[in-house]
């Protein structure tokens, strides 16, 4: 995790040449650099340069809130019609979640509901990512998880945006709360964040499979969020259409830097090790992944 | 780009770009035209996603796709008066303290641009970009990129200094 001395300022961030084109002339992001950021498309510095800019530059904060509502028209019937008669190269892997599936029921049935089960555990979480016990960690459900990282996974390597492959809108939602007690306000990616503030989760899954939330801090170590406490691998979802809120919560520090939360839905079992290279490398065939950043601000 | 559309499939393409390339599709197009260019862009994507494997970003390609597909439709359409109409004031630093008069010279001009020099022209006055970055977007080198920004700002030039001489 970034230390404080380290804190990178959006004028910083900016002022290195490999960023400077994600500025307009007069000092704003480029629609461009927005959207890139939007679909996930930026370098992790430049994720770090836009995040930082973002935070400190309420206009560009508008707009990028602005995209993030957006949904896809319906594909047009004569669109339908030419993407059905082209066809692919050989060899090309098939699509990694057929649409006509994604409302099946799921194969296998879940481990356990999809909300509300899974608990977090404070102390299972320095401990390891996965322990037993689940009763007794029940009884510690809701409990905050502060953000003083366990021994970091072994992956640390920054995610490659462009071979993420992340069906945002369809597959795997992910939405990100301040957590007040009784919902709270749904935090757009990139928002700004201050020590002691707490954040829930929901996702939303319109396929069945298998989910894992983890956060990745601001140095690219993942850490597992949901599930705690349920065995080795992931938690078996049902496909729905409503959200389903997560039974963990974070508390953020006062070390300023910008913290990802990263969802992954796979169509097979998975286990947090494969989660976690997931949320820092790249989602394979049959995988999706949502994720939100969340920048932390330095205590005033 | 390891996510190509062959490698996802087209349909997926579309549900992940088209709200991107909608809001770009809107800065020319309103209305159910906006929709109606949209899907022109994603034949054209259909079309020639054989080379979407060879770019960097599938957002830059298609971001630049848009732009070109809207400069090239608004070449023969009075639309792209009303969009000069609309972008007039952005046309910095030339027509920052410009008269109504040099404007309409400019916008004459505009419409009169080869699609390059249009497209370049658009990214560097409206999207406010710099050199280097529409050099990354438009494919080209930032030398070409000054070049032709350099050939435009003298036709601007030239164009309101007669302009401005035919009017005193």
């Amino acid at each position: 995790m970034r230390g404080r001395g380290e804190a990178m300022s959006a004028e910083e961030a900016l002022r290195d040449p490999s960023t400077a084109g994600l500025l307009t002339r007069d000092g704003h992001l480029t629609e461009l650099s927005l959207e890139r950021r939007t679909l996930d498309d930026l370098a992790s510095h430049e994720v770090a340069a836009v995040d930082a800019h973002l935070a400190a530059c309420q206009p560009c904060a508008r707009r990028y809130a602005l995209l993030q509502d957006d949904e896809a028209p319906p594909l047009p019937a004569s669109l339908q019609a030419a993407i059905a008669g082209a066809s692919p190269p050989s060899g090309a892997p098939p699509p990694a979640a057929p649409t006509d599936e994604r409302a099946a029921p799921v194969a296998v049935p879940p481990a356990e509901p999809p909300a509300g089960a899974t608990v977090i555990s404070l102390a299972a979480r320095r401990r390891r990512w996965a322990v037993g016990g689940a009763s007794a960690l029940a009884l510690a459900a809701g409990l905050l998880l502060a953000l003083r990282r366990p021994p970091p996974s072994p992956v640390a390597a920054d995610p490659a945006p462009d071979e993420v492959i992340r069906l945002k809108g369809s597959d795997l939602a992910l939405e990100v709360y301040r957590d007040d007690g009784v919902g709270g306000e749904a935090l757009f990616d990139g928002a700004p964040i201050a020590a002691g503030d707490r954040v829930g989760f929901r996702y939303r899954a319109r396929r069945p499979g298998f989910l894992v939330v983890l956060g990745v801090d601001p140095g690219g170590h993942a850490y597992p969020i949901y599930p705690q406490g349920a065995g080795d691998g992931a938690v078996a979802v049902v496909a729905g259409d409503a959200f389903v809120t997560v039974d963990a919560s974070l508390r953020f520090d006062d070390a300023p830097g910008t913290e990802r939360v990263v969802a992954v839905l796979c169509d097979a079992p998975l286990a947090l090790a494969d989660a976690s290279r997931i949320a820092v490398e790249t989602a394979p065939p049959g995988c999706a992944r949502e994720q939100l950043h969340l920048v932390k601000r330095a205590a005033p | 780009m390891t996510a190509s559309p062959d490698a996802l499939d087209l349909s997926a393409v579309y549900r992940r770009y088209a709200p991107m390339v909608l809001r770009r599709v809107r800065r020319f197009y309103q209305g159910p035209e906006a929709e109606e260019v949209l899907s022109e862009i994603f034949l054209k994507v259909v079309e020639r996603h054989a080379t979407f494997r060879e770019e960097s970003s599938p957002v830059t390609w298609l971001y630049h796709v848009a732009t070109n597909h809207c400069i090239t439709r608004l070449r023969n359409n009075r639309r792209r008066l009303e969009l000069l109409a609309e972008h007039g004031n952005e046309l910095q630093p030339l027509s920052a303290d410009a008269q109504q008069e040099q404007r309409v010279l400019v916008r004459e001009l505009w419409e009169g641009l080869d699609e390059e020099l249009a497209q370049l022209g658009y990214y560097y006055y409206v999207d406010g970009m710099s050199h280097a970055e529409i050099a990354r977007v438009a494919g080209v080198s930032p030398r070409t990129v000054g070049g032709r920004l350099e050939t435009l700002r003298v036709l601007l030039d030239a164009r309101l200094s007669r302009g401005a001489g035919g009017a005193a």
